[in-house]
């Protein structure tokens, strides 16, 4: 069990008091193996775990810290699992023994699939913070729609279009094959038709996932001369595809959708390594960057790397930003009942401060956590992973005055009339 | 984990412990405050200028420059004055947290009529904002890397106590008769209640999101914190230390500086993103009025003239200062600062 109260025990030199079995406890559930360490493979999904579960023990330790502070107590509990049945497991073991009242986690959308299942089930809330399959699934499979999820969407591209304050009109999008991705691509398509940035798409392809070749996609590129390549792959399949690109010598910028494991720094130095030219100043949407700085995000950034020894990346920052928010619950609205919780959350009084320089809020109608995306700027020769990329900016503006932050953060998702999402607490 | 955190807490400890004044005996100035200025002087702080700037209040013109160190690189923020006015404290720290190696990461102090600095206080590896005591004695900063608040003996400029804080901690503010100082902390959302006495934290307040200033209204009734990420001002009960009351000031209001007039009778607070001044009865806890027109952008330093007839607010994104006449509320006259300014104190 993780003690949520290290910090402030660290600081007031006093013995770490366990939390009293009473207290209201979360679990997360980290997609890390036994040894709890950053895996060799950049393209293992396990990278983006290990980041959450640094994410996920410093929100339990300020959290923590916060509820003694005001004669409180809140606490987190951490399993770990690989698998989709080893996550509903150890779910159940942390309702069962620890009696956490909600469970954050879901690295991969098959286990975000079993821990809403499993939540639904438990009437416990779950928080997505892994798989960012969340309408792909509202759709299919109606599994996100019995939990919280933190917004990574197909407005990505979006962001490369403002921040290069360049003309970005000509899109060509490489999607894998699978029913998932090609439901993304769809996705992309509708955004970019309703948002009406001014955008058509010159190209669409579907990457062979067996072969791994793009040759012809390569060609078809090459004709189509878009702005923007946006890829809509898996993280092996985007590294295939970047070294094939870099090797053909095309010079369109790449983008791609934020998958968890590619906002993190581990993969976008891989990246840079395979593919050096063509990634090299090319533009990415992620949750966080490590190297933010404005609205508090220095403070938060050093401290988490002063402590963690890893870069606050948008795995890391997600698990954070989650475990701060269940425990914000905890403390102002003082209910474990998942009604109430959800309830609260998608409430009026619910300030939600994740350091982006806005308030966070829960949208009603698909409970998606209301924040902007980071964009960053990918650094060729950068020489660690901090430096792999730099912050160039966000979307939305957060700074723009005059606007209710929620329609500010609305521009990015779904509206509420656009919505297929099905979840009702009651 | 637990190791980890209080080994990293220990040597920030020890830090402090040893900490001693750093006496700066021939700093030079490249331009100090001119001669002849008369009547209240403004010292705003230009976080990304590397400097303050020095106003005739009275003139409402530009008398000298206190260079701190290179712009972007020193970074002036939080200022108090000493009771006599003759001193200028200021909390300066560089672009880097961790860093604890710096020529700029301490507690500054400044001559105010020469604009000299006479000595460097260290306070940690980020100080962000302090106060002074009414008597002059002492000075408590807070720290914004670490969970702590440091207090120093301004005879001897020796630190003489390490307080622990809330997570991220911010504003300072010290009450009338000295008895209590408040510190917020941005991170976890509290106010620290410091018994000046005992030097020990008594008690923790949970006041809104991102809370940042934290002043005391001069009559000792009230004390007023603000939470940018809330956009609420909190209205905290000295005698009980409970917050009484939450005021709305907008979810896009983003305030910050929050100043009291000297009958206590108002309180006025920035609003970082709304780019206006907030005009608040103490006595109902209501919006009375909120400045707009002409004001400058992103105000974030706000401070009230000794005789109540102005407010002066700090505006780091229109490197300004706005002066509001407390009577029309209309802003009568705009100074300009230096880059990023952050904070505005008034002298004598």
């Amino acid at each position: 069990m993780l003690s949520g109260a290290a910090l402030w025990d660290a600081v007031w030199r006093r013995p770490a008091a366990a939390a009293s079995p009473a207290a209201p406890r979360v679990g997360f559930i980290a997609h890390v193996g036994s040894a709890q360490s950053l895996p060799r493979s950049p393209a293992g999904l396990e990278v983006a775990g290990y980041a959450g579960l640094l994410g996920a023990r410093a929100g339990a330790e300020e959290m923590g810290t916060t509820a003694q502070l005001v004669g409180r107590e809140f606490d987190v509990s951490v399993a770990t699992a690989t698998s989709p049945a080893a996550a509903v497991r150890a779910a159940g073991r942390l309702v069962a023994v620890e009696g956490v009242f909600a469970i954050a986690g879901g690295y991969g959308a098959e286990t975000a699939l079993a821990l809403s299942e499993f939540a639904e089930r438990q009437r416990v809330v779950f928080v997505n913070v892994g798989a960012s399959d969340a309408m792909y699934l509202d759709a299919l499979a109606d599994w996100f729609t019995r939990g919280l999820a933190f917004l990574v969407d197909e407005d990505a591209p979006q962001g490369v279009r403002i921040i290069r304050r360049a003309p970005t009109r000509r899109w060509f999008l490489v999607a894998a094959g699978s029913p998932i991705w090609q439901a993304r691509r769809l996705r992309a398509h509708a955004a970019l038709e309703r948002r009406h940035w001014g955008g058509r798409i010159v190209g669409d392809a579907v990457m062979d996932a067996a072969t791994g070749q793009v040759r012809d996609i390569l060609r078809a590129i090459e004709q189509a001369r878009p702005d923007l390549v946006f890829l809509l792959l898996g993280p092996d399949a985007q590294l295939s595809f970047m070294k094939q690109y870099e090797t053909a010598g095309l010079r369109f910028e790449v983008s791609c959708f934020p998958e968890p494991l590619t906002q993190t720094r581990v993969f976008l130095a891989a990246l840079l390594a395979a593919a050096p030219r063509s990634a090299g100043g090319s533009i990415r949407a992620v949750l966080w960057d490590p190297a933010v700085r404005f609205a508090g995000a220095l403070e938060l950034n050093s401290r988490f790397a002063a402590r963690w020894k890893h870069p606050l990346d948008g795995p890391a920052w997600a698990a954070w930003c989650a475990i701060k928010i269940l425990g914000e619950v905890a403390l102002r609205a003082q209910t474990t009942d998942p009604a109430q919780v959800v309830r609260y959350l998608e409430s009026d009084r619910a300030v939600l401060d994740g350091h982006k320089g806005i308030v966070l809020t829960f949208r009603r109608w698909d409970h998606q956590l209301r924040q902007p995306l980071e964009m960053v700027r990918l650094q060729r020769d950068s020489g660690d992973l901090l430096g792999a990329a730099e912050p160039v900016g966000g979307i939305p503006n957060v700074n723009a005055p005059g606007r209710d932050p929620r329609q500010v953060l609305d521009q990015l998702g779904d509206l509420a009339p656009e919505s297929t999402c099905r979840f009702s607490i009651t | 984990m637990q190791r980890r955190g209080l080994a990293r807490s220990r040597r920030g400890a020890r830090f402090s412990a040893a900490a001693a004044a750093v006496l700066v005996a021939s700093m030079p100035i490249s331009a100090g405050p001119a001669a002849g200025a008369s009547g209240p002087r403004l010292y705003v702080s230009n976080e990304f200028g590397g400097s303050l700037t020095v106003i005739d209040a009275a003139g409402g013109r530009v008398v000298g420059t206190i260079p701190i160190g290179p712009a972007g690189t020193a970074r002036p923020r939080g200022m108090a004055l000493s009771p006599d006015g003759s001193t200028v404290y200021v909390a300066v720290t560089d672009p880097w947290p961790n860093r604890r190696e710096s020529p700029y990461k301490f507690i500054w102090v400044v001559d105010a009529g020469t604009g000299k600095v006479q000595a460097k206080y260290p306070c940690g590896s980020d100080p962000e904002r302090l106060a002074v005591t009414p008597d002059g004695r002492s000075l408590y900063c807070s720290n914004e890397d670490n969970v702590t608040a440091t207090v120093f003996d301004l005879g001897t400029g020796k630190v003489i106590a390490a307080i622990p804080v809330g997570i991220e901690p911010e504003g300072v503010g010290v009450s009338p008769d000295g008895r209590w100082v408040y510190v917020t902390a941005e991170t976890s959302n509290t106010v620290t209640v410091i018994d000046t006495a005992t030097r020990r934290p008594i008690k923790n307040l949970l006041v809104g999101e991102r809370p940042r200033v934290v002043v005391f209204a001069p009559n000792g009734a009230r004390a007023y914190a603000s939470a940018e990420t809330a956009g609420t001002l909190s209205v905290i009960d000295p005698a009980r230390h409970e917050v009484i009351q939450t005021i709305e000031l907008g979810r896009d209001s983003k305030p910050v500086g929050v100043a009291v007039a000297p009958d206590s009778t108002r309180v006025y607070v920035v609003g970082g993103r709304c780019n206006c001044l907030f005009v608040i009865d103490a006595s109902r806890g209501a919006i009375i009025a909120t400045v707009t027109q002409k004001m400058g952008r992103r105000p974030w330093g706000v401070v009230v003239a000794p005789d109540g007839k102005k407010i002066y607010t700090a505006n780091g994104r229109s490197d300004d200062v706005s002066v509001v006449d407390a009577a029309t509320l209309r802003v009568i006259a705009t100074i300009p600062a230096g880059r990023g300014a952050h904070s505005v104190v008034v002298g004598h």
